[in-house]
């Protein structure tokens, strides 16, 4: 920026700020100075009032001179040891490196030097010190000697850890999810040991946990944050701390209220640690936040679930029982968690054997998964042997119809081998999906498939019907693993070298037989998906692939002079269409989509499938989502009416919940047309219908997870509805059912990926249609009320929260709407 | 012949103020030591909890200063304390950028593990961002980039920093919050670099 345009930006926005907030925008408008100039001017306002404080406490320069300090107790002799070089500093007091030059063993140890001087220190420091000797643990840093000097100084020799912060160490040697889980067994059982002595931490955090170049574990500092606080507390286990000696990041409830602390605080700050270590994040934002707002954080916020917040290939493995273990550890009441540090470690090495955990509701089905978990090897061998079978059993038949005789019957038990080993494959496959324990098994079924594919097509030769089949089952499975696993990027390329070998494989038989329709129908089917993923994925040759599929589905138009591949083609143009459109070429994607209306339109009614008319209905929804967007309201109007037609017409042919579900996408897809166009009442009679038929599907199965899902989206678009109408009232009403559904799902072992985003842009829209209701109804007696929950609900949202799985586009549509609601709130 | 420090520092002040820019070098070298004292005995106390205020480092090593210089008038304070706070702000940077440092060497995730997420409160400053926000600010407008720095890195008062600088309290009071203000625009990264 020029001085002379700051000059300006600062000479307004210091007027600006002189008048009250409600004015300032009516007097910058009477400025005349220039759009972008005010448009600074309003960003700044909004950044001042957001955070007023900003920079008013001058720098913290201790640490800073720190570094380059000398030390007066360099030198000094504290008991048999001599001080040589400082190693730490921290509240807790300073700690050096000391040698002792009489005896051999224990040269070198640390020496911990106390900080501060309390009424009952001394007395206390007698007594603990006893207590500590007696602590000898191969996980506790060893009590040496203690003492004070002539001139005061407390000061505790303790053996010289030699280690690394356990959260630096577990990602320096990249611990596995497993190993770290074992680690803080190990932590535990030193801490267990501890507590039965009767003595407790209190000050468990990274910095007092180091490991060793062993992997030993070593809790530093037992017992002295016990020491130094104030109060005049005897036994080390029930004393009250009146004086703040801990770190506010793995403080309990109880710590942070200055309350009774005991063993259950010990346990509170380990599930800290375990959600640290599982998830890579601390449970809260604390940094920043005003004392009194971290005894509120500490006390009354949820932490999400460490799954909700972890690397993406691990929550999965997260979700469930270790979500469970670390939200008992970390209840806010201390009669609530694990009633000591050994249970925790018990549930944490019965998760690590498949056992159930305590922490986890019993149910049948969840009971059941620990079974497989637990016997994952032998439910995978079992599947693997079956394939297996099914392969070996395939591949004898084969050899069997060298003799030409025998050829139609062994052709035909490989049809049924294989219909079988296939079904079995997807279908077990999709039990698998959704137990959060079977990656293993998943991973293992996908590859036994690849394998048992691979060997067939080694010998298939020149048998045409034989390569087209493997061309589909290589299709099928790039499905499953493109769908399946697509949380995992290496899966959608394993998917992609599946698509690419059911490519070549249909064009070999293509070119054998350039006459043949099979062929060419097989090859477009799988064109069409190959394009797909490679657009997907930004890839360079995605265009040629997609010219390609387009040339495919024309030469079987041409080639198809009876009209019996009038579906296939109709379909084809419905997938050209549709390819333009991700490469937002929608003129031509609206042709090839008229295209493959006519084609449909073509076909007599009683040769379509259930699948045809899904189809058609399809590329009815298809076309009417490029025609909306560009404002043809009256004819995407219409064509979501046909659609509509065509599912009613497809539940009458098959009345199963899944067909029936379907047509609530065509529903709300309506009712966002109607809604468009400003005609509310038809979008919310269309979502209530929609509503209607999810909520059914809800009750009928709870575990249905995308039926929950949906339904709160219905009611997030019939809150926003309620707003466009200004009523209040229903806004919240329908904001809170959307966000308690999805508070629901939370708690869910198989939440789907993007329910973090959609929590976190619901819980946005019931605080800022609170703040709405409250500016609506000045003198209700529940204004205050609402403020408060909108405030709650503003602190349990992330500006990341945003990020998690929405469209990267939608980003910064959640960060504006965040500081919006921030900013309302904040006056 | 050689002069004390004391005279030394107020000579190369009045050189500073009158305009000669090339005394702020061995000005901030004749300074640090003094600040690093203070600041060594500070920590030599034992306190915990007890944290140093910037304002209080600057006063005392101004007070120490002047005491080596007896009987005559000393009337630099104000110049005094703008040296103070560059010293302190490079010491804060140089401090930071080694931290970083270190933490790049230790790999870089360990900064992940502890990151916390940014509060809908008051946010923690990175002083390596605020240091460059500062010489850009320089440009803009050189006596609210000093304004901040005596706010911010010695710690002074609005009317502190007015008669540091020479100026009125109002005038302070608005080159620091349209200053502070737009640095944290330009921290959380809403501005496009001009």
């Amino acid at each position: 920026m020029t001085p002379e345009r700051w000059e300006r930006v600062t000479g307004l926005f210091d007027a600006a700020c002189q008048l009250p907030t409600e004015s300032r925008e009516a007097w910058l408008l009477t400025t005349s100075e220039d759009a972008s100039l005010l448009t600074e001017v309003r960003a700044m306002l909004v950044s001042y009032d957001t955070d007023p404080e900003y920079l008013e406490q001058p720098a913290g320069v201790e640490l800073a001179f720190e570094d380059t300090v000398t030390d007066a107790l360099i030198g000094r002799r504290l008991g048999a040891y001599r001080l040589t070089r400082q190693i730490g500093r921290g509240g807790m007091g300073v700690v050096y490196e000391a040698e002792r030059d009489d005896q051999e063993f224990d040269r070198t140890a640390a020496v911990k030097i106390l900080p501060a001087w309390s009424a009952g220190f001394a007395e206390r420091f007698r007594t603990e010190r006893r207590v500590l000797a007696a602590l000898d643990h191969p996980g506790v840093a060893r009590l040496i000697d203690s003492g004070t000097s002539e001139d005061g100084i407390a000061w505790f020799v303790m053996e010289l850890v030699d280690g690394q912060p356990v959260t630096t160490w577990a990602i320096e040697h990249r611990l596995s999810l497993r190993d770290r889980v074992a680690l803080v067994e190990r932590i535990c059982d030193a801490v267990a040991y501890a507590h039965r002595h009767l003595v407790v931490h209190r000050d468990l955090k990274p910095a007092n946990i180091l490991v060793n170049a062993d992997g030993q574990p070593k809790l530093l500092d037992f017992g002295i944050a016990t020491l130094l606080s104030e109060e005049d507390g005897r036994s080390a286990g029930t004393t009250r701390t009146g004086h703040q000696s801990f770190t506010p990041e793995f403080a309990s409830p109880e710590q942070v209220r200055g309350e009774r602390v005991t063993t259950a605080s010990d346990v509170y700050s380990l599930g800290v640690l375990l959600y640290l270590l599982l998830s890579g994040r601390h449970p809260y934002a604390l940094q920043g936040l005003s004392p009194l707002d971290v005894m509120r954080t500490v006390c009354e916020v949820d932490p999400p679930p460490p799954s909700g917040v972890a690397p993406a290939d691990e929550r999965r493995l997260l979700a469930g029982d270790l979500d469970a273990v670390v939200g008992k550890a970390l209840r806010k009441a201390p009669d609530e968690r694990y009633a000591s540090v050994a249970e925790l470690a018990a549930d944490l090495r019965a998760w690590r054997s498949g056992y159930p955990v305590v922490a986890a509701p019993a149910s049948f089905g969840y009971h059941a998964r620990r079974f497989i978990r637990r016997n994952r090897k032998a439910v995978a061998a079992a599947l693997a042997l079956v394939t297996a079978l099914a392969g070996g059993g395939a591949a004898t038949a084969w050899q069997a119809r060298i003799a030409q005789a025998e050829r139609d019957k062994a052709q035909n038990r490989f049809r049924q081998v294989q219909e079988f080993s296939r079904s079995l494959l997807f279908e077990v496959h999709d039990a698998l999906v959704s137990l959060p324990g079977a990656t293993e098994a998943r991973r293992l079924l996908l590859d036994r498939a690849v394998q048992f594919l691979d060997g067939l097509a080694a010998d298939a030769g020149n048998d045409h019907a034989l390569k087209l089949e493997l061309s589909s089952g290589y299709h099928q499975l790039a499905n499953v693993q493109g769908n399946a696993l697509s949380e995992n990027v290496g899966d959608s390329a394993a998917s992609i070298v599946s698509l690419e070998k059911s490519m070549r494989l249909a064009e070999d038989v293509r070119a054998a037989q350039p006459d043949a329709i099979a062929p060419l129908v097989r090859a477009l089917r799988t064109a069409v998906d190959l394009a797909a993923a490679r657009t997907a994925r930004g890839d360079a040759d995605a265009l040629a692939w997609q010219a390609r599929h387009a040339s495919l589905v024309r030469q079987l138009q041409q080639r198809d002079t009876t009209g019996a591949s009038a579906l296939v083609v109709a379909k084809g143009y419905s997938d050209i269409g549709w390819l333009h459109v991700k490469n937002e070429a929608f003129a031509a994607g609206e042709e090839a989509y008229r295209e493959a209306l006519r084609q449909f339109e073509r076909v007599p009614r009683e040769r379509r499938t259930l699948l045809d008319i899904r189809d058609h209905s399809y590329a009815l929804k298809r076309l009417g989502a490029v025609l909306v967007p560009l404002g043809r309201f009256d004819e995407g109007e219409r064509r979501y009416r046909e659609a509509l037609a065509l599912d009613q017409e497809a539940l009458r042919l098959d009345d199963r919940p899944q067909t029936r579900y379907d047509i609530t996408f065509t529903l709300s897809d309506l009712a966002l047309v109607q809604s468009r166009r400003g005609l509310w009442t038809d979008a919310v009679a269309l979502w209530n219908q929609a509503l209607t038929i999810r909520k059914a599907a809800m009750a009928a199965d709870p575990r249905d997870v995308r039926a929950v899902n949906g339904t709160a989206t219905l009611y997030g678009r019939l809150g926003g509805a309620a707003r466009a109408a200004k009523d209040v009232t229903t806004t919240v009403a329908r904001y809170r059912d959307e966000l308690q559904l999805r508070d629901e799902l939370r708690t869910r072992i198989d939440d789907l990926p993007g329910n973090r985003a959609d929590r976190a842009w619901a819980a946005l829209r019931l605080a800022e249609g609170l703040s709405d209701r409250a500016a609506a109804e000045p003198r209700n007696p529940a204004r205050a009320a609402w403020l408060a929950e909108a405030r709650r609900l503003l602190n349990g949202v992330r500006r990341s929260d945003g990020k998690a799985s929405v469209p990267a586009g939608s980003e910064p549509g959640f960060l504006a709407m965040y500081d919006l609601v921030v900013t309302r709130l904040a006056r | 012949m050689s002069s004390s420090p004391g005279e030394e520092l107020t000579r190369l002040l009045h050189e500073w103020s009158g305009g000669h820019s090339d005394a702020l070098p061995r000005l901030m070298e004749l300074v640090y030591p003094e600040l690093r004292r203070i600041a060594a005995r500070h920590l030599s106390r034992e306190r915990a909890g007890h944290t140093l205020q910037p304002t209080a480092l600057v006063s005392e090593a101004y007070m120490r200063l002047a005491q080596q210089q007896p009987g005559k008038q000393w009337n630099d304070r104000t110049h005094f304390f703008a040296v103070a706070a560059r010293v302190v702000r490079a010491v804060l940077v140089d401090h930071a950028r080694a931290r970083g440092a270190v933490k790049r060497g230790d790999g870089a995730v360990a900064v992940e593990l502890i990151e916390t997420h940014a509060s809908v409160a008051a946010r923690p400053v990175d002083l390596l961002d605020l240091d460059a926000a500062l010489v850009e600010l320089e440009a803009m407008n050189a006596e609210q980039s000093r304004i901040v720095e005596l706010r911010y890195f010695a710690g002074l008062s609005i009317d502190e920093t007015a008669e540091a600088l020479g100026t009125s309290p109002s005038t302070v009071k608005r080159g620091w919050l349209a200053a502070k203000t737009w640095i944290r625009r330009r921290l959380d990264g809403d501005l496009a670099v001009s």
